[in-house]
């Protein structure tokens, strides 16, 4: 991609569109799921999605909250310590949530696509990884090996070499490293240090032992962060040249993130500079062959996320961007999030209240939301222009057995001020979001969105969204 | 558009309004012959998912007419197992199969929000000795039950008996003004398969099947049949089943 456009008029779009919003990473967003969402909601849902002519299949998420130290930026649901024998306790609660779930999934839902987040999955041991995979396979039915998608995000800090070949040995075929930034004042700042030499030992074990994706998790808009400083750090991961990059935002929120309280605001990159930073890595990114995915992810042209990207199997959820959009998730674990058929379904937060809970023999779960009707609408337009870009009003209508146009008649009208920007193609057949537009995609998606109130985007003393840009 | 099931008019319990009355019991009466059908007709409320109209073994007293939505009937062997014999679509009678035994022989169970025209079958019969037209509709609608129930008995393999499911739902749907190739499954997996004799995981595997073979597209309930030719040959049958 190649923003041919003067990089004053970029800045004057971004400062105009630059507004507290959604990351939709679901739709209805996190901020809809109500306690009142209980198990027989949950259950109901599920057994309606088994019921389809031809049910899905299923991508696991588990999510491994520890971490041995704290990085100040962290939003994660996450706990820090040192003390291993925590993960086997909580492993147990783990195993026993993972037989009551499965049992609930009929023999023709085959697992896809795991994937071990956190927190620190690498927390865990060799041992205690292989258990958990074993522990999956005993209880879920596996997808084909060429299927099958098995990530893990890995602690650059928590691994070397040879635990990485013996993690591809134990079949992930694709992973994800921590690396945020390599400057070591900023990695001073989030206390979170670790040497590009780390980082680049493990890219090289990952690949000599057949990976298929290294993935880089970098973030823009940290303490001490200059548009220098990341030109510097990109030039090293470019060197590194990972097949994904997410280049994450910093929403820096302390009021709801306490760790957040341990950055100083007078450290922070100024607003401007932050859109520079941003705004040069896309340039750099996609000078050295990257493809824009879209928000914050890229990715080398051979990659997956591109070719699901082209085929329209391209999903967003609670990791971001992911391939394997047919699937219905089943989250696991503490605060784990699942989307089965038509719910949104989150785990209990409190790691003690989700071992009462499974104690007890109770699915763990806290709140949720069941998308109705309007709900499904609008998810499919904002997950569309979230991932593919390309809305075709008559495939719309046909599939919700409603008229695109005549439905979404306001919408289509506030549309126009993004046409007039450049940021999307609109006329009688298809909304279609330009190269441009790709980096306003939140804007674009939130005209879509029913639960957006003015007062919570304006709310700027405490802002519950992020910065879309 | 994929096809919504239809729904009759809103001013309910008139034949002459009601967008089935081509297909219903009305067929060949003339509008005053209607209006004393209409009279012999009784409301009901909508039912709720799963709820009963009327269960075996209670006595025979109504034959009812679908106005919108589906229905099953089920019936249940010595051991308790509950098989359907058949779903019902708008414009289609079901409870026919008691007149004989003068009790219900089966169970007939919405599948979600549907409704009823509820005719009390004394009165009906008493109507059809006056009105030749009624009598022969009423016979007619008699032998195509028992047509349907015969096809359904020939000795087909698993891949057949799906393919002419999907096959006769789609003629349905065309008779009621459909698309014949674009409609909502709206009942469950396990009753298609409880329905066909079939195993819930065998139900899927011929729906990807089918559709790995481009005879359909598949999403969620969505179906299009993407080519009725083959699908018809691999049915065995000619376009009339």
């Amino acid at each position: 991609m190649k923003l041919e456009i003067e990089s004053d008029a970029l800045q004057q779009l971004l400062a105009k569109y630059d507004v507290y919003g959604p990351r939709y990473t679901s739709y209805p967003t996190a901020l809809q799921f109500s306690e009142c969402f209980g198990e027989q909601d949950y259950l109901q849902s599920l057994q309606a999605s088994n019921e389809l002519p031809v049910p899905k299949p299923l991508s696991l998420y588990l999510h491994i909250p520890f971490c041995k130290q704290l990085c100040y930026y962290c939003g994660c649901h996450k706990l820090v310590t040192k003390k291993t024998s925590t993960a086997d306790d909580y492993l147990d609660f783990l195993y026993q949530e993972i037989a009551l779930r499965a049992r609930d999934f009929g023999g023709d839902r085959l697992v896809q696509q795991i994937h071990l987040g956190g927190g620190t999955p690498t927390y865990l041991s060799n041992n205690q990884i292989r258990e958990l995979l074993e522990v999956i396979a005993q209880n879920f039915h596996l997808g084909l090996p060429e299927q099958l998608e098995l990530a893990i995000e890995v602690d650059p800090r928590t691994v070397d070499g040879m635990r990485m070949r013996h993690l591809v040995q134990l079949g992930f075929n694709r992973v994800s490293l921590g690396v945020q930034d390599f400057n070591p004042a900023v990695q001073g700042a989030i206390n979170r240090e670790q040497s590009v030499q780390q980082v680049m030992a493990l890219t090289d074990a990952a690949r000599e032992s057949g990976v298929d994706s290294v993935s880089y998790d970098l973030i823009y808009g940290l303490p001490k962060q200059t548009v220098a400083s990341f030109e510097q750090t990109l030039k090293q991961v470019l060197q590194l040249r990972p097949d994904r990059i997410a280049l994450y935002n910093y929403a820096h929120m302390p009021q709801r993130i306490p760790s957040q309280r341990l950055i100083l605001q007078s450290d922070l990159p100024s607003a401007a500079d932050k859109l520079q930073i941003f705004t040069a890595a896309v340039a750099h990114l996609c000078a050295a062959g990257y493809e824009y995915i879209g928000m914050d992810h890229f990715a080398l042209p051979d990659d997956g996320l591109v070719r699901a990207m082209e085929e329209g199997s391209l999903q967003r959820n609670f990791q971001g961007y992911s391939t394997h959009a047919e699937c219905d998730v089943l989250g696991l674990g503490v605060s784990a999030i699942s989307r089965i058929g038509d719910c949104y379904a989150q785990n209990i937060l409190s790691l003690p209240v989700y071992r009462q809970a499974l104690e007890a023999n109770r699915l763990p779960l806290q709140k949720g939301v069941k998308l109705h009707r309007d709900d499904v609408l609008r998810a499919d337009v904002i997950m569309t222009i979230m991932c593919s870009g390309k809305v075709r009003f008559t495939d719309f209508s046909q599939q919700h057995d409603v008229f695109f146009q005549q439905y979404f008649k306001e919408e289509l009208v506030a549309l126009q001020e993004f046409k007039r920007d450049g940021l999307l193609t609109l006329d009688d057949q298809s909304l279609q979001v330009t190269t441009l537009g790709r980096l306003f995609l939140r804007n674009i998606a939130m005209v879509f969105d029913a639960y957006l109130t003015q007062s919570l985007l304006q709310d700027s003393e405490q802002p519950r969204y992020s910065k879309t840009l | 558009m994929s096809a919504q099931i239809p729904v009759a008019s809103p001013s309910f319990l008139k034949c002459s309004q009601c967008s089935l009355g081509k297909l219903c019991l009305p067929v060949g009466l003339d509008t005053q012959d209607m209006h004393r059908l209409e009279e012999i007709i009784e409301s009901a409320a909508p039912y709720q998912e799963n709820e009963a109209v009327y269960e075996a073994d209670q006595p025979f007293k109504r034959i009812y007419a679908v106005k919108s939505g589906m229905f099953k009937t089920q019936v249940s062997d010595a051991q308790g197992n509950e098989h359907i014999v058949g779903f019902h679509l708008p414009g289609e009678l079901f409870g026919l199969d008691a007149i004989y035994p003068q009790k219900y022989v089966s169970t007939a169970v919405a599948l979600g929000t549907a409704s009823v025209c509820a005719i009390n079958y004394s009165d009906l019969e008493d109507l059809s000795t006056k009105l030749p037209s009624l009598q022969r509709q009423l016979l007619s609608l008699m032998s195509k039950e028992v047509h349907t129930s015969q096809s359904m008995n020939i000795d087909q393999t698993a891949e057949q008996k799906l393919a002419a499911f999907i096959l006769t739902l789609s003629s349905r749907y065309k008779q009621r003004g459909y698309s014949d190739t674009r409609f909502n499954l709206l009942m469950p997996r396990r009753d298609i398969a409880n329905h066909l004799n079939m195993a819930p995981e065998t139900i899927s595997r011929l729906f990807k099947r089918f559709q790995n073979e481009g005879l359909i597209a598949i999403q969620r309930n969505d179906l299009n049949i993407l080519d009725m030719d083959r699908l018809q040959t691999l049915a065995g049958c000619s376009s009339s089943c």
